[in-house]
């Protein structure tokens, strides 16, 4: 009987065992930061130039004779709605001010799924960027990230534009997303490079927005840095760095 | 030689009436020799996944506002948990042997189930949690073979479970256990073993049990 009760503790301390397997909590915290950085560089970078890109188009556009315009493919997917918003699809929302986005003085606003922008040209082939004022609750209903809790400025250069119209953008951004009196990111971009690559599959060739330089976002509480995040572009891909400060 | 013949059919016919008598009153001995009651205390790994209820519901839920709260700052940075432990549950059973092929049990189970407790700021453990999964189940065990001093059955449970300091859970939820093979072997004291599925334990249980109390002796 000592023999088997022996065997019985024996067998249950060796038993004891792990029914979910959780002790990579670091790496889940980690991955949780990377998910956030990666949408704030999705919607103040990446998504600003996209908005910033689309009204460049939409201004040659809207210069362009008849015949341009006959040809453009914008005369298919896009139209002008009322107070002289111009709607691509259901996906973007223009608003010129009259102006060509060219000319000095000239402020547009662009609103698409992953940015809400108002832009400003401050000279020749430069602009500032900063939160479009004419966002209703319907276009950030999907996002997180709501319009009051983020401020920012950037900067964005044309550094070139062939004729079909791919452009070649540099651009820094430096701004904030305050969640609550709590949590905040600050983050923040140098010189980072946009430009458009051509790619096949299968036959069918499509350009995705490609970059280079680093998008960094550092994470506070009670304004006390605790993580920071770099994202490093490579081209159409990225990798993601956390560090705990 | 026809003689000879009927006397050996005779006697092998008288023989095997006499094995059966003996081996029926054998039987009939070893019935109602069977103890009335036992008890029994074992242990049953693996225990029921019971992560899912203690602590991980919000990491599977596709709740949207949960989606949301793990996509905020905030929630990078709330408590989160390490890895959900537990010992397997402990058992007792009373058994009232009600009949040669059928046996009644009640089995009560305990299985203790905890995880340390990690800080979403420091990342570092700041304590742990625990529960306790406690199950009632009323059980039906038919015998293969019920003598004194083995007895081969299997046996199926309905219940109910409680578990305080589960932290995704109902306070109370149904229980069963399927039992397919067990086995008891000694007389007053003896050991068992069985394998089985369901919430107490999936895979199998071992343990010691007592006898006690007579079968009331059958007087056909």
């Amino acid at each position: 009987m000592k023999k088997f009760l022996t065997l019985m503790i024996l067998g249950i301390s060796l038993t004891s065992c792990e029914i979910y397997d959780n002790d990579n909590w670091v790496r889940r915290h980690e991955d949780r930061i990377r998910s956030i950085a990666s949408n704030l560089y999705t919607n103040y970078g990446r998504g600003n130039i996209e908005g910033m890109d689309a009204c460049i188009k939409i201004d040659d556009y809207i210069k362009a004779d008849d015949g341009g315009k006959k040809d453009s493919r914008f005369s298919d997917i896009g139209y002008f709605a009322t107070d002289n918003r111009y709607e691509i699809g259901n996906y973007y929302k223009v608003y010129p001010d009259g102006k060509s986005i060219m000319e000095t003085g000239a402020v547009w606003e662009c609103i698409n799924g992953y940015s809400m922008i108002r832009i400003e040209c401050i000279g020749e082939n430069e602009w500032t960027i900063t939160p479009s004022t004419k966002v209703t609750e319907e276009d950030y209903f999907y996002s997180y990230m709501k319009p009051e809790d983020i401020s920012y400025s950037a900067h964005a250069e044309l550094v070139s534009k062939d004729t079909s119209m791919f452009c070649r953008w540099k651009y820094s951004v430096e701004g904030t997303y305050t969640e609550d009196s709590t949590y905040s990111a600050r983050f923040s971009a140098e010189d980072l490079e946009f430009w458009w690559q051509e790619s096949s599959y299968h036959g069918t060739v499509s350009y995705s927005l490609a970059a280079s330089g680093i998008f960094e976002a550092v994470f506070r509480i009670n304004g006390k840095d605790t993580d920071r995040c770099v994202i490093r572009n490579k081209g159409t891909d990225w990798d993601q760095t956390v560090t705990r400060l | 030689m026809l003689a000879a013949l009927m006397a050996s059919i005779s006697a092998s016919a008288q023989s095997y009436w006499i094995w059966q008598r003996d081996g029926e009153r054998a039987r009939t001995h070893k019935h109602e020799n069977r103890a009335a009651y036992s008890v029994r205390f074992g242990w049953g790994g693996m225990p029921y996944p019971y992560a899912d209820r203690f602590e991980t519901g919000r990491m599977i839920s596709w709740d949207y506002y949960d989606i949301v709260s793990e996509s905020r700052i905030a929630g990078a940075y709330q408590d989160t948990y390490g890895s959900v432990m537990s010992t397997g549950a402990f058992t007792g059973d009373f058994n009232w042997n009600a009949g040669r092929f059928i046996n009644l049990s009640a089995t009560m189970a305990l299985c203790p189930v905890w995880s340390d407790r990690i800080d979403g700021v420091t990342l570092k453990k700041n304590g742990s949690d625990f529960g306790m999964a406690i199950s009632i189940l009323p059980n039906i065990r038919i015998m293969y073979c019920n003598t004194k001093k083995v007895r081969v059955y299997s046996s199926v449970g309905l219940g109910l479970g409680f578990y305080p300091g589960f932290k995704r859970c109902e306070a109370v939820c149904g229980e069963f256990q399927f039992n397919p093979v067990g086995v008891e072997v000694g007389r007053k004291w003896y050991g068992f073993g069985e394998i089985g599925v369901g919430t107490l334990y999936s895979g199998g249980r071992i343990g010691v049990g007592y006898q006690f109390g007579k079968v009331r002796r059958n007087h056909r």
